[in-house]
């Protein structure tokens, strides 16, 4: 493996895209991960760019107030929106939100390589993305990755909840000399997304992660920013000052919502913090804010948060074991919460102490953890920025299957697509299992066709049954042909033949393709009874 | 003169580790002699240790030799778990296996110590770094609890802090409450982006820090429009 080099050590570097901020870290063989400096007075940098002219402008300068400022771009990809639109003196700016994406990645490896870490040489990096994406998703940030100059493929896009676990579990090992083994729910909620992911680990050499379920969410720090402006917007307008009355309520909005943040701020060290509001909004009153007041602004957004991770703990019992949706429906919260050894809280917001106490409440079995050996806002990259040794297996197949036939192709499966959707735990008659049925005319209703497996980089999975490697044959007939797939591995084909019944050891990370190597293997076994294909 | 030994799989293992070369069933049976066992002695002990050396020894079919190959751990204790072997030969295994975990203890402990190491250090300039910056910041908050409690005007209270964040390089950008022309190169408009010179009021000053010759600006200053 090509190896970045910091202070001529080998590392392994970890890149990770965040919607405020980019972090980039590197990893020296027996050492901890370490935090480039990339800010002009922060270890981070500022995920912003401002179209200037037909160039892209990322960074800090981005907010000099010079043009358009472009913030939360990764959203773009989140939300499958091709462009984005910054807001500058001018008015609105529209430029193509992969240009802004990659703008960032190159001006973040730029920065890199001052500080001593070149990654525009071929240096593989490992870049994180959100656990809810799917195939597109990701398949959209590796290329643009790929355009910014990183070496990044399959293999190493590793989901930022898992990365978290990952750091966590390094740090337990060789920081604190200990082997934690069971389930890891990772809690991290930041200014704009909350992001969480039910894991089975154990920690070692070579630290396991089994991705079980997942779960996010919009609603995050931001969130509560809002909902206290409001509330200090209350008491404003209980003294007769309404801030919707003032010349400019969106000036006067965001004084009261830069207010919030920073009161949201100093309660994670203080119990009451003292409010004195900007001249413009003309209120001379102190706003006396305490924690107590905090929490009931955040009561509504935790208890969400809460039945995010119980709902994200519904989908990892049913990756283990075949339940039903009224199996999984009678399981209580409290059953489900007990699921939990440890919790491992990431992001800004973990630093609230209501966040910790809520946590600690639900998951009363669970050992709570605070950091992965670093700051909060750092477990991620750290966690990217990893030994290289780690097995990791999903919840869900990271390939496309496709059934080919003659001339003809259709997708039975895109990769990261969901097995099921959370609604389906709480319809009526819902199998909790991928299933996809091809029917004539779409497919043919006769004669033989064949299932493959493409990773998102276009390469061929190999399929393995029975000791030989090869497409999986099927055999049309006018009922069409059919796919199921379940969480723990269950790979069901129906056909003329009848029902196969395949079994997978659980879903593999794809095979990466820098350095060569093939596309990776899926190897399956026979269910006992299935018919020989 | 030394008794014969007991030929056991461990004494044709030792015959092969000193003899550091391929060898024959012949050859071992002829040097098993040589330290004094019967003849009729050496070959029923060769018939019962030839199955289990073909396991722990190198053996080349084609030549029919056999020799001496440090056992792995894991093998070693594959050999451990079957029943047909005598107390020497479980000794000697046990010990191939306790070697190999006290290595991969020490091994272990020493990267954990390589790791914690590294860590601590980082930790550790940390520390001093938060702790310089946080003796600058207690200067300022003693300073102006001490003129709160003497009754000092506001201005004088602001003066004094900025004598002493100026002692820290800091050098302040606008003062809160002041009218000026809008320089995105040193304010960020509060509420939505202004044109370059357009007259807003700074809200909270902002800060450069001067580090020799070079400036980084920490903070921009908080304006909003008049």
């Amino acid at each position: 493996m090509t190896s970045a080099a910091v202070g001529g050590q080998p590392s392994e570097v970890g890149v990770d895209f965040g919607t405020a901020t980019t972090f980039v870290a590197a990893r020296s063989l027996a050492g901890p991960a370490q935090v480039v400096p990339l800010g002009r007075s922060t270890p981070w940098l500022p995920s912003l760019a401002r179209a200037d002219g037909h160039a892209i402008v990322a960074g800090e300068d981005a907010d000099d107030g010079n043009g358009a400022t472009i913030r939360s771009v990764k959203a773009a990809i989140t939300q499958r929106r091709t462009a984005v639109t910054g807001w500058g003196p001018d008015g609105p700016v529209t430029v193509p939100a992969d240009t802004v994406v990659a703008a960032v990645l190159a001006e973040a490896a730029r920065r890199a390589g001052a500080a001593g870490l070149a990654l525009d040489n071929g240096c593989p990096v490992r870049l994180g993305c959100p656990v809810l994406w799917d195939g597109g998703q990701r398949r959209r940030l590796l290329d643009v990755a790929g355009a910014a100059g990183l070496a990044v493929d399959e293999s190493r896009l590793i989901e930022e909840p898992v990365a978290a676990g990952l750091a966590w579990l390094t740090h337990s090992y060789l920081g604190r000399g200990e082997r934690p083994e069971g389930r890891l729910l990772v809690f991290d909620m930041g200014g704009g997304t909350l992001d969480i992911a039910v894991m089975a680990v154990s920690a070692g050499p070579r630290p396991r992660v089994a991705v079980l379920g997942a779960a996010g969410s919009a609603v995050a720090g931001d969130a509560l920013d809002t909902e206290m402006a409001r509330d200090m917007a209350a008491e404003m307008a209980a003294r007769g000052v309404d801030v919707t009355l003032s010349g400019r309520p969106e000036v006067a909005w965001a004084l009261l919502e830069r207010a919030a943040r920073e009161t949201k701020t100093r309660l994670s060290h203080v119990d009451e913090h003292v409010v004195m509001l900007p001249a413009p909004l003309r209120y001379p009153h102190p706003v006396r804010y305490d924690r107590t007041r905090l929490e009931a602004a955040f009561r509504g957004q935790m208890d969400g948060a809460e039945t995010l991770a119980l709902s994200a703990l519904r989908t990892a019992r049913a990756t283990r074991q075949p339940l039903t949706a009224a199996e999984l429906r009678a399981v209580s919260r409290s059953s489900l919460a007990d699921d939990v050894d440890f919790v491992l809280l990431v992001g800004g917001m973990s630093r609230i102490p209501y966040v910790q106490r809520r946590l600690a409440a639900c998951f009363r079995r669970a050992r709570i953890y605070r950091h992965a050996g670093g700051a909060a806002d750092e477990a991620v990259v750290a966690g990217l920025a990893g030994t290289g040794e780690e097995e990791v297996t999903l919840h869900r197949p990271g390939f496309d299957l496709v059934l080919e036939w003659g001339e003809g192709r259709r997708v039975f499966y895109e990769a990261y697509t969901p097995l099921f959707e959370p609604w389906q735990i709480y319809s009526g008659y819902s199998e909790l299992v991928y299933e996809r049925w091809l029917r004539p005319p779409e497919v043919p209703d006769r004669g033989e066709g064949r299932v493959r497996a493409f990773g998102l980089s276009r390469r061929e999975v190999a399929l393995e049954l029975d000791g030989r490697i090869g497409p999986l044959p099927v055999r049309f007939c006018s009922d069409g042909v059919a796919l199921r797939l379940t969480g723990d591995g269950a790979f069901e084909l129906r056909d003329l033949g009848g029902v196969t019944a395949l079994r997978a050891d659980g879903w593999p990370m794809p095979a990466g393709s820098i350095g060569g190597g093939d596309g990776g293997r899926l190897v399956l076994s026979r269910a006992r009874g299935s018919p020989s294909r | 003169m030394r008794p014969a030994p007991v030929a056991t799989v461990a004494v044709f293992l030792d015959l092969l580790r000193e003899a550091r070369a391929p060898m024959a069933a012949g050859e071992l049976k002829r040097r098993l002699g040589a330290l004094g066992v019967e003849r009729a002695e050496a070959a029923a002990a060769w018939r019962r240790a030839q199955r289990v050396l073909r396991r722990v020894a190198r053996y080349d079919p084609d030549t029919r030799t056999y020799e001496w190959a440090a056992l792995a751990p894991a093998q070693a204790l594959e050999e451990l778990l079957r029943s047909d072997l005598d107390g020497a030969e479980r000794t000697a295994l046990a010990q191939t296996v306790r070697t190999a975990l006290a290595e991969r203890d020490d091994l272990e402990q020493r990267l954990r110590q390589a790791y914690r190491s590294t860590w601590q250090a980082g930790g550790e300039r940390q520390t001093r770094t938060r702790a310089e910056s946080a003796r600058a910041l207690a200067r300022v908050a003693m300073e102006v609890e001490e003129l709160a409690a003497a009754g000092a005007a506001a201005w004088v209270m602001v003066e004094r802090v900025r004598t002493l964040v100026r002692m820290c390089d800091l050098e302040p950008i606008g003062r809160a409450g002041e009218e000026t022309g809008y320089d995105g190169a040193r304010h960020v408009a509060v509420g939505g982006p202004a044109r370059a010179g357009a007259r807003v009021s700074v809200i909270r000053p902002g800060y450069l820090w001067r580090d020799g010759d070079d400036e980084v600006l920490l903070d921009r200053a908080q304006v909003a429009p008049v």
